[in-house]
């Protein structure tokens, strides 16, 4: 009798849960739901597909490559690395209407933000303001922590590698030179600009730059970024801040800036163009390019044709399949017919 | 213990074993390949509708991050079968607890503490529309194939399970009720036939009724009740279907009358086992299948059910079209490429004039291999 009840004790307890016994749902992959939900996908993405296809037709996309290693290009006295101070000037047309707010990147290829040391090089406590971290960067910093024993404010390499060539753009008017304004307010993230970078609150700003060098490559320290804007200046100035945003991929684009002011606030008309560029930046000791780009963008953003060609391929090859799959389903289902 | 042949894939090492290993290693080859070339390719040239280009490390990371937390939700929800709570929990929870754990560590408060450990992201990243495209079609890229090979594998090469559940769903037994699966007198053709589009059941019934009801009642047949099991083959119903067609129709003399009186007794020769064909029906001949067991054919053998000893002496030429060569190798027109099949039935008819129908019932089969 007791042998019994131990025995009893040891059963697992009779609830559904021990008994496998839940409630269960048991979706079976019948050609009802797959086919008709195969036709419902390809013809959705079919659908986007086209969408962003046609989208992405209507946006104009110009780019002005200027390296400088071709000989005959304006900008090849400018590439040799010996000289300094050097502008350049890059003409170009534009033969309609180019519709605005137009969008100005600078874009570099083989130059690669997305390597690892480079990425992890920089005091992220320093750039949101920390006082701290100016007398102290970060070992992640080096080799550009200290300059001769002073710390260097932004440390890292990224910080040290900032992207410096300026652009000036004028439009050809009857042979004279008008400047189109370039806006450059709110090019970077909301919240880099208003979270993760802060200057330290001193004021004025130079003051708590004190005892610390700016980066080897810079000219100007960072307090002097941007002599027209006061607001601009620090770690929230935002060519700073746009270049501190790491790209993904070895070719890519950057926002310098916008035009939508003035006349231009339609677009570009159709003319002629003078772009010019103070080159400082240099690119062929790794065999970069770099070019100017100008787009305008819709709901979408830019000009994106493999998105709209990925999405009407899948959706094509789906009602494929479906199609392949009913005649399966309908030969094996009536496989004599009498 | 209901379906013993459920237990056979795995101890053949039939769904584990190098192929399927391999099949598992390219499709995760293929599914890493799509998930990071297709966000690649999107986003090196994508920006938002603001114009900030979106090819920045840190978009293309949680882009590429989301969608495979997505592939492989949804991949693990097309592997499930059985969806009781605790399945609906984990796999929704897996998706809502990498949403939560990104949205917290990348929160402006742990970055205020910690700024060198926390970048601090924001949600700007997953606002943006492209973003969500590029995951749709990532994730669209990766599952459609496997829905449509599993959809075709369905079909074309179901097994047993796969057979079993089908036909649970068609006749809905307790679930928690076991008890043998009745085919009482609905086993006929109708209801094969029925079941016929699914020509697949690859299982055997010791226990089973089967046609014995129809036997007896002796409709088509005049035979004594055997028990039946079904036949592993593709077309077993449409073979039972001309079975049952061909007893109807041949009436026709035995052509050698010497053979016609086959006493039970006299159908002890042996037959080889068959080769099992998945054509068998096809029959293409009229030469009705037959096999038969010398046991005494007014029994049911079922008792020996499962193992169906080699199929025993053929009777001779009840079969007018004496396509099979007796006694050599399988009796003609039919042949079971599935795996061995040891099929043995018993023949059974009266042999009054050399005019008689044959009969055939099948009495059991042992079904050794079924895929």
């Amino acid at each position: 009798m007791v042998k019994q009840e131990q025995e009893l004790d040891n059963r697992p307890d009779n609830t559904a849960f021990t008994q496998q016994r839940l409630p269960a749902w048991q979706p079976m992959l019948s050609a009802g739901i797959v086919i008709p939900g195969f036709v419902l996908i390809g013809l959705a993405f079919i659908g986007i597909g086209v969408a962003l296809f046609v989208t992405s037709r209507s946006i104009q996309v110009l780019e002005i490559d200027y390296t400088g290693v071709a000989q005959d290009s304006p900008c090849y006295r400018c590439s040799d690395p010996d000289t300094k101070n050097c502008v350049c000037t890059m003409d170009f047309s534009i033969d309609t209407l180019f519709k605005g707010p137009v969008f100005f990147y600078y874009g570099l290829t083989n130059y690669f933000q997305n390597y690892r040391r480079y990425g992890a090089s920089k005091d992220a406590s320093q750039l949101s303001g920390d006082l701290e971290y100016f007398k102290n960067p970060s070992s992640d910093c080096s080799p550009y922590q200290y300059d001769n024993d002073k710390p260097i404010v932004p440390c890292g390499s990224i910080a040290n590698s900032m992207f410096n060539d300026t652009f000036k753009l004028y439009q050809i008017v009857n042979g004279a030179r008008k400047q189109v304004p370039l806006d450059g307010k709110g090019i970077a993230w909301w919240t880099d600009y208003n979270v993760k970078y802060r200057n330290p609150s001193v004021t004025p700003l130079r003051n708590a730059f004190n005892g610390t060098v700016k980066p080897v490559f810079w000219s100007r320290p960072a307090y002097e970024l941007d002599p027209t804007d006061p607001a601009n200046n620090g770690f929230i100035n935002q060519d700073f801040l746009v270049w501190m945003r790491r790209a993904a991929l070895p070719n890519f684009r950057k926002l310098y800036r916008r035009i939508t002011e003035g006349d231009y606030a339609e677009g570009l008309p159709a003319g002629n163009y003078s772009l010019e560029i103070a080159y400082n930046y240099p690119v062929l000791s790794f065999d970069g390019e770099k070019k100017v780009v100008f787009s305008n963008v819709s709901w979408m953003g830019g000009k994106n044709e493999f998105l709209g060609i990925a999405y009407l391929v899948i959706g094509s090859l789906c009602i494929v399949m479906s199609i392949v799959m009913l005649i399966v389903y309908a030969k094996f289902k009536f496989p004599e017919e009498d | 213990m209901e379906y013993p042949k459920l237990y056979e894939p795995g101890q053949l090492n039939l769904l584990f074993n190098k192929r399927e290993f391999f099949i598992c290693i390219a499709q995760g080859i293929y599914t890493s390949v799509v998930l990071f070339f297709v966000p690649y390719a999107i986003l090196s040239d994508a920006t938002q509708s603001t114009g900030v280009p979106l090819a920045d490390y840190q978009t293309f990371a949680v882009t590429t991050a989301t969608a495979l937390v997505i592939v492989v939700s949804v991949q693990i929800a097309l592997d499930t079968g059985f969806w009781t709570i605790i399945n609906h929990v984990f796999v929704w929870g897996s998706l809502g607890t990498y949403f939560t754990i990104m949205f917290a560590l990348h929160s402006q408060t742990l970055f205020r503490i910690f700024p060198n450990q926390f970048h601090f992201v924001g949600r700007s990243t997953l606002l943006q529309p492209v973003v969500w495209l590029t995951i749709a079609l990532a994730t669209a890229i990766c599952i459609v194939p496997v829905l449509a090979f599993r959809f075709l594998k369905l079909d074309l090469k179901p097994q047993l399970s796969d057979t079993l559940v089908r036909q649970k769903r068609r006749k809905p037994v307790g679930r928690s009720v076991g008890g043998p699966w009745r085919g009482v007198g609905s086993v006929s053709e109708g209801r094969l036939g029925a079941r016929g589009g699914s020509r697949r059941s690859g299982y055997a019934f010791a226990h089973q009724e089967g046609f014995g009801e129809l036997i007896t009642s002796g409709k088509n047949m005049r035979l004594s009740s055997l028990a039946l099991a079904t036949f592993a083959s593709r077309h077993s119903s449409s073979w039972i279907d001309t079975l049952r067609r061909k007893n109807k129709n041949v009436h026709t003399p035995p052509s050698t009358s010497g053979e016609c009186s086959p006493a039970p007794s006299c159908l002890s020769g042996s037959v080889p086992p068959l080769s099992n064909s998945s054509s068998v029906v096809g029959g293409s001949q009229d030469t009705p299948i037959e096999e038969e067991t010398a046991a005494a054919p007014a029994q049911t053998a079922p008792g020996s059910s499962s193992e169906a000893a080699a199929p025993q002496g053929p009777a001779g030429g009840l079969n007018p079209t004496a396509v099979r060569a007796p006694g050599g190798d399988s009796p003609g027109g039919w042949t079971l490429s599935l795996g061995t099949v040891q099929v043995s039935s018993s023949w059974f008819y009266s042999c009054s004039n050399n005019k008689t129908v044959t009969q055939h019932t099948i009495t059991l089969f042992s079904v050794d291999d079924l895929i």
